[in-house]
């Protein structure tokens, strides 16, 4: 009796704290952004760290030497990068009015269009004063985006913390999980062992191989509209490239911010139709190639479960839910099939296992 | 081309390696388990391993629990215990450091054969099966081995049991 009462007490207890967290977690996720986008850093690069470690190198020394390196492909990155994406930003400043006027142009003969074709519909301003108010909005957005800068300055500080918290992670990450380990009561270790070891199994090659799998397709989607001569292709490229995080909506993101640069740049129809072929081809190489041979074995979610979390974890966190959706999802799974697995075992009955003994061994 | 990278990276890294570390892959290198590894792939199975402290009388594992896990003891005693029909404890064996138990479970996740419990202070390194099954698919020069060194074990203990169970049951004094 009193042993049901301890359990449950214990249940309760966990369910309370597990509120208590989450309740934490709501109030302080507009600051949460560059510690996941840290943790996530960390997680990609620890098996390299891994390795180095396997050598006999100590951890510190292994997580200075990789950093190290990484900075210095970054500085390199920034030193070639910040000229040409700054150029595309400024453009993108000077050409934000006139693209707002020549939308409004292409809505409003849309607009007389569909009256005068489907007179039941009736008249209503209604793209008038949308994009009055979106020429508006323009303007300030074209002469204030440093005011911007400055408003979001405690985002951007965050995220220069990125760096340092990486280091500490990577440093210090194996050790905080070895002290929880320590602080488990015997009967639980194996338990939660067999939990955190099946999650980085199902979770680590998927995240992993997400990371590398945006990167190559964000540059191939750059250098593709670099030479249809679409313009700001630097920044779709990045766009798509991160977006390619987000399961299902990044790439339709990136594909409709192109088709939109093409249709009030100068490009054209025909630009249209090379941007098509251009994502087109990508998916196919990122379906049937890259994901294959980078992601390697999926994280076995299905995809209804991958749209509904993505869903939800938008609502929720924002972009930060939307990332984190899929490995929160696939974590729970596993350890709802750990616990499952582990009730069913305690309820087969060992004898029946062992009488079940093949044949003898010689 | 994987000899060189690896000869190569043993040049690079021996100037900074770190000594404790390097007596820990030692010592680790001596158990019958990892003797046909090399200290690079034996570092880096060290690093798929969780370590832990038991204090004198932890249960380890009771017999009968899903076993999921395979234990090196780095230092202190453990004791291989079974439970007679009559209810007594039986200690089958001590283990001491540089040997290892719950192998069986690298194969199977059946019942516990026995348990395991701490005599006093010890520290053993803790092999979940799914880090191993990882190391059997993507690294099968890590895997193979071992796998190969508990099988090679358990062939002896078969050999030896059969030939116990003859003398039984043929009367033959032991």
């Amino acid at each position: 009796m009193f042993e049901l009462i301890e359990r449950w007490l214990r249940i309760l207890l966990l369910i309370i704290g597990t509120g208590v967290f989450i309740f934490i977690f709501f109030q302080l996720k507009h600051i949460l952004l560059p510690f996941v986008i840290s943790i996530i850093i960390a997680y990609v690069l620890n098996p390299v760290v891994r390795m180095i470690e396997a050598r006999g190198i100590k951890r510190l020394t292994a997580v200075s030497l990789l950093l190290t390196v990484m900075m210095g492909g970054f500085a390199l990155g920034l030193i070639f990068g910040v000229p040409a994406l700054a150029a595309e930003i400024e453009k993108i400043q000077n050409r934000l009015p006139q693209i707002t006027k020549d939308m409004k142009v292409f809505a409003l003969q849309l607009e007389g269009s569909l009256e005068e074709n489907y007179p039941m519909i009736g008249s209503k301003p209604v793209i008038g004063p949308a994009f009055e108010a979106l020429e508006e909005k323009s303007s300030q957005l074209a002469g204030n985006i440093p005011s911007w800068i400055m408003e979001h300055m405690e985002q951007i500080i965050l995220l220069i913390l990125v760096p340092f918290n990486v280091f500490f992670f990577l440093r210090d990450g194996d050790e905080w999980m070895q002290k929880i380990y320590n602080l488990l009561p015997n009967r639980y270790v194996e338990t939660v062992l067999s939990v955190v070891s099946e999650i980085n199994a199902s979770l680590g090659g998927y995240i992993r191989g997400l990371v590398v799998d945006g990167a190559i397709v964000g540059s191939l989607i750059a250098i593709g509209l670099y030479f249809i001569g679409v313009d700001y292709w630097l920044i779709i490229g990045l766009i798509t490239g991160i977006g390619n995080l987000i399961p299902y909506f990044g790439p339709v993101l990136g594909f409709g911010l192109a088709v939109l640069v093409a249709i009030l740049g100068t490009g054209g129809p025909a630009a249209i139709v090379k941007i098509a072929v251009l994502f087109g081809i990508v998916k196919f190489l990122d379906d049937f190639f890259f994901q294959v041979l980078i992601v390697g074995a999926s994280a076995h979610v299905h995809a209804v479960l991958v749209v509904l979390s993505v869903f939800l974890g938008g609502y929720l966190l924002g972009i930060v839910g939307m990332i984190i959706a899929v490995p929160i999802t696939v974590s729970l799974q596993v350890m709802v099939r750990i616990l499952i697995d582990r009730y069913r075992f305690k309820t087969v009955s060992a004898a029946r296992e062992r009488a079940q003994a093949d044949h003898w061994v010689c | 081309m994987a000899g060189f990278i690896d000869d190569l990276a043993e040049r690079v890294f021996q100037p900074i390696r770190d000594p404790k570390l390097m007596e820990r892959i030692r010592f680790l290198q001596t158990l019958a388990l990892l003797k046909d590894l090399s200290s690079t792939q034996v570092g880096k199975l060290l690093t798929e391993c969780i370590e832990r402290q038991y204090y004198a009388g932890d249960v380890i594992f009771n017999e009968g629990d899903q076993g999921n896990a395979l234990f090196i003891v780095m230092s202190g005693f453990v004791a291989i215990q079974k439970k007679l029909d009559n209810g007594d404890i039986q200690t089958l064996v001590n283990l001491g450091p540089g040997t290892h138990f719950g192998e069986l479970a690298l194969l199977d996740t059946l019942p516990r054969s026995a348990a395991a419990v701490a005599v006093d202070e010890t520290a053993v390194l803790i092999l979940y099966k799914a880090n191993f099954d990882a190391l059997v698919s993507k690294r099968a020069d890590i895997g193979l081995p071992i796998m190969t060194a508990v099988a090679e074990n358990l062939a002896r203990q078969v050999r030896r049991l059969n030939e116990q169970v003859f003398k039984l049951q043929s009367g033959v004094p032991r």
